[in-house]
């Protein structure tokens, strides 16, 4: 599905965080697994997805390392630091909160 | 990568790294090495998909809007290193236009200390800083790729300088003035191919100014002579402005990536 750019605005960092909150991920494995779990709904874009892990990073809401791969090159993992733990929590705070205020009012305005 | 992948994608793939890291202007070897990395990485996994290496590119979209989204990241860094860069240029012309003034006016002997400088120094100092500024704030306003509004913030701020030495020495506008032109003569002729010819033209350029700008003042003409040597000392600042000024580019070029 093709989303307004006004909605996405603000959830790619939600979303990065969310699965890395999880595990350490790679770059392109959050490009995937967002694919995945979103039933091919949301397509991140590399465009999108590289620049705002780098300013994740650059923040110090997350660390990176390079890991050895059966694939082939190294992968640069990154996974949450505390400043970064604290950032996921409050985010997927305000976005429950927003989504449950949004759905009532849609709801509300189908009675 | 797959081993039949057609090697045309590989070169592809290996042009768009090498534009968005350029791009991206990080001032530090390591991370852009490290960028260079995470993406050929990428294109590794993106690649082994339907569409291979060809898929993976058009999925990656455009790299400049890549790069762009990393510049933003890397920005303040970028800004950091520019504004040393521009101190550097400047004090290191301004150091080497006083220098040139204290060797050309400094006097030795004849009079109760044993050295001196020549009454003429304050006002040539003042003409050869200005000479030196203005060669710094032509050089990044008409870099490339040309910005009007780094050549309006360039101007302003030859303005402001001369505005303040005005109000500190009482001689700023003058010198000023007279640095501009000097700067625009020595502009005109680098446009020239053979450097001999470019210096010899400048000299020329010089010259003529220093000799007819004190003409029409009112203090009267000056000999050839010293206006030969106030050129020729003119001449060595603008010179060694230019040469600052492409080593200290070259450098920071290296330093974020783009030499």
């Amino acid at each position: 599905m093709d989303f307004d750019r006004e909605f996405l605005t603000g959830t790619v960092t939600t979303l990065i965080l969310a699965l890395l909150s999880e595990r350490p991920h790679y770059a392109y494995e959050i490009l995937r697994e967002a694919e995945r779990r979103s039933n091919r709904q949301f397509e991140l874009k590399e465009g999108t997805l590289y620049p705002s892990l780098h300013q994740m990073e650059r923040s110090g809401w997350l660390a990176s390392e390079w890991r050895e791969s059966d694939a082939g090159r190294p992968r640069k993992y990154y996974s949450l630091t505390a400043k970064g733990r604290r950032q996921a929590k409050s985010k997927r705070e305000q976005w429950e909160a927003i989504a449950a205020a949004m759905q009532a009012i849609l709801e509300g305005s189908h009675a | 990568m797959p081993e039949t992948e057609p090697s045309a994608d590989l070169a592809r793939v290996s042009r768009v790294i090498d534009e968005v890291v350029r791009g991206a202007r990080i001032p530090w070897r390591r991370g852009r090495e490290q960028l260079r990395a995470e993406l050929w990485s990428h294109f590794e996994e993106s690649g082994r998909e339907a569409g291979g290496l060809g898929g993976a590119l058009a999925r990656l979209g455009d790299p400049a809007a890549l790069a762009q989204g990393f510049r933003h990241v890397y920005r303040h860094d970028y800004r950091l290193l520019y504004l040393g860069k521009l101190a550097a240029s400047l004090i290191a012309s301004a150091l080497v236009a006083v220098g040139v003034q204290l060797a050309v006016n400094l006097r030795v002997g004849g009079g109760a200390a044993l050295w001196r400088l020549a009454p003429a120094f304050p006002k040539a100092t003042a003409v050869s800083v200005a000479v030196a500024l203005g060669a710094v704030g032509a050089w990044e306003a008409l870099r490339r790729p040309f910005s009007p509004r780094r050549g309006l913030l360039a101007a302003a701020l030859y303005l402001l300088a001369s505005l303040a030495v005005q109000v500190a020495f009482g001689r700023g506008v003058a010198a000023f003035t007279a640095g501009l032109v000097i700067v625009g003569l020595g502009y005109a002729t680098s446009r020239l191919q053979i450097r001999p010819a470019r210096l010899a033209a400048a000299y020329l350029a010089f010259s003529i100014f220093v000799y007819g700008a004190h003409r029409a003042a009112a203090a009267g003409a000056m000999p050839l002579l010293p206006a030969l040597a106030t050129s020729a000392a003119l001449l060595a600042v603008w010179a060694a402005s230019l040469a600052i000024l492409a080593r200290v580019d070259r450098a920071f070029r290296g330093l974020v990536g783009q030499s």
